[in-house]
């Protein structure tokens, strides 16, 4: 048996995937940056931390450009406004953002005295990320529905 | 859910591990929460959890386990990475996809996520420190 197919139109057809694919990639960003945005007020105020002069405060970043380590407050306060602004870094199809708390100090604030500086906002957003990307991808939407049905069965 | 049984799962399974029994000593130093105890020795373990996220109208709940290891310098002050990455290597056997028995719950998800040391505090100059970063879910059986 055989069977003949011919692409009608393709040019129109094609730029108008290409249209459709830069619209996706720009919804993705632009989500991406809502929810960078979203994180950094949520650690900011979720932070169970005692920040006496708020140097940790001021220090935590959603900007993947500008990631780097404070000694002092001052040092932190300088790059506020910089690093308040969502920056994600993007390669071919991936999406990456950061959430970085920048005093030297951070990690000892989270993993030696217990508090939570980031890690309570990524398990907190956790699910909204799940949802959203699993929304994105049928065949993952399954296997989130499946998560769930088992969740509620409980 | 009560926060003492779920630390105490982690901590009386640490106990029994006979591999960590070995490097570390019987009985383990393993302590619920993130302090240790006046007078602690080394090598010592805490579990805790900086934030344990209960979902809304469920009986879920979800998060991050910290579980650190503390091992003393060598006399030459440098980290005893040698232990430190045994220890860490046990935690992480013992946890990883091995989820806890709690009476009343299910415990459906545990996964090691990160090993991060050795890391240094320097209002505790004579030791160096590992941490097994875990996440969690849990319902209500």
């Amino acid at each position: 048996m055989e069977v003949d197919a011919q692409l009608v139109n393709a040019e129109a057809v094609i730029s108008g995937m290409e249209w459709l694919t830069k619209a996706q990639a720009n919804q993705v960003k632009e989500f991406m940056e809502w929810l960078m945005t979203e994180m950094y007020e949520h650690a900011r105020s979720a932070g169970n931390y005692q920040d006496v002069t708020g140097a940790l405060r001021d220090s935590l970043s959603i900007n993947a450009d500008n990631v780097k380590v404070y000694s002092t407050a001052a040092e932190a306060r300088s790059q506020l406004q910089r690093n308040q602004k969502p920056v994600i870094r993007i390669e071919r199809d991936e999406y990456t953002g950061v959430l970085w708390a920048g005093m030297w100090y951070a990690f000892l604030v989270e993993l030696k005295a217990g508090f939570t500086v980031i890690t309570g906002t990524v398990d907190h957003f956790n699910n909204l990320i799940e949802g959203f990307m699993m929304d994105k991808l049928d065949a993952n939407k399954l296997a989130y529905e499946g998560i769930k049905s088992y969740k509620d069965s409980m | 859910m009560n926060l003492d049984d779920l630390y105490s799962a982690f901590v009386v399974r640490m106990m029994k591990n006979e591999n960590i029994q070995s490097l570390a000593g019987d009985p383990v130093n393993a302590y619920k929460g993130s302090s240790r105890p006046n007078g602690y020795t080394n090598p010592s373990f805490t579990v805790h959890s900086p934030d344990l996220i209960v979902e809304p109208d469920t009986t879920a709940a979800n998060g991050t386990i910290f579980i650190n290891a503390y091992v003393d310098n060598f006399k030459s002050g440098n980290a005893n990475t040698e232990l430190l990455g045994d220890l860490l290597k046990e935690i992480k056997d013992e946890f990883n996809d091995r989820p806890l028995e709690i009476n009343g719950y299910n415990n459906f998800n545990l996964a090691v996520t990160n090993l991060r040391g050795p890391l240094y505090d320097s209002s505790d100059p004579d030791e160096h420190f590992g941490s097994v970063m875990l996440n969690i879910n849990i319902v209500k059986s």
